[in-house]
């Protein structure tokens, strides 16, 4: 369970999990598996799945939490390549802070002892170009950024 | 908050602002060394100047570049919102495989 050390600024997560790849692929596209797993808790719960597994094709989630509106998450696959790679975009609907905003999402699936490790990328501009500025990744360069920041330092 | 993560997904963009993160400098100081055409680098200033990165002040004839952090903040908040987001899943994906394994015996 570990986060990749340079992730200032790139959304970056990567862990193990003790079961075999297609097993784990199969969670992130199965509705019935996404539906238990994408809502965490008791309170807030996923339903509402539809997925179009192909390159192309939809999905949309739904969360349902108590006493507040529907979320909706929504997007279209880019890469469906079972068992190593998904990868498709994500956009919130109203009423969520950054609904419309088109954003990138990459999971990958790899073999590693113990299981497989999934890392996950979540690309926040999402043009074809930028993508590939992003996969040859970001190396730490923002960490002063963050420092900045903490210190209040104008 | 799309022109600050396009601003800063060009790598070039990125090390002229560690630069002016370090201190103000001059356009001339900013882009020492590196290997892009003068004009290249007027569109690297104006894509970030766009995003609010940097703001610039002129001293006479030269043009002092300044960081300005405030989008940044912006965009390290979305960062962790969905850092934590995703956090949460990946427990709920361990908790999820752990039972569909249990109630396969």
């Amino acid at each position: 369970m570990t986060d990749t050390a340079a992730d200032t600024l790139q959304l970056e997560l990567q862990r193990v999990f003790a079961h075999p790849r297609e097993r784990v692929f199969d969670a992130w596209t199965r509705p019935e598996a996404l539906a238990a797993w994408m809502g965490p808790t008791e309170a807030i719960r996923a339903e509402s799945v539809c997925v179009d597994l192909r390159e192309g094709g939809h999905y949309r989630i739904e969360f349902v939490e108590a006493g507040e509106p529907r979320k909706r998450v929504e997007g279209t696959y880019l890469t469906v390549r079972r068992p190593e790679r998904l990868m498709f975009t994500w956009v919130w609907a109203p009423p969520f802070p950054d609904a419309g905003v088109e954003t990138t999402v990459i999971v990958d699936f790899s073999e590693v002892p113990g299981g497989t490790r999934v890392h996950l990328r979540h690309l926040r501009f999402a043009t074809p170009a930028v993508c590939e500025l992003h996969l040859a990744g970001w190396n730490g360069t923002l960490d002063k950024f963050a420092r900045r920041l903490e210190h209040g330092l104008p | 908050m799309d022109k600050t993560f396009f601003a800063l997904s060009h790598p070039v963009r990125r090390t002229l602002l560690e630069r002016l993160a370090a201190s103000d400098l001059s356009v001339g100081e900013a882009a020492r060394g590196l290997a892009e055409s003068p004009s290249q680098i007027t569109k690297h200033l104006r894509i970030l100047e766009q995003a609010g990165l940097l703001a610039r002040h002129r001293e006479g004839r030269v043009h002092r570049l300044h960081f300005e952090p405030a989008p940044l903040a912006e965009a390290f908040d979305w960062v962790a919102r969905h850092r934590d987001f995703w956090r949460t899943r990946f427990d709920a994906l361990d908790a999820y495989l752990n039972r569909m394994e249990a109630t396969d015996d």
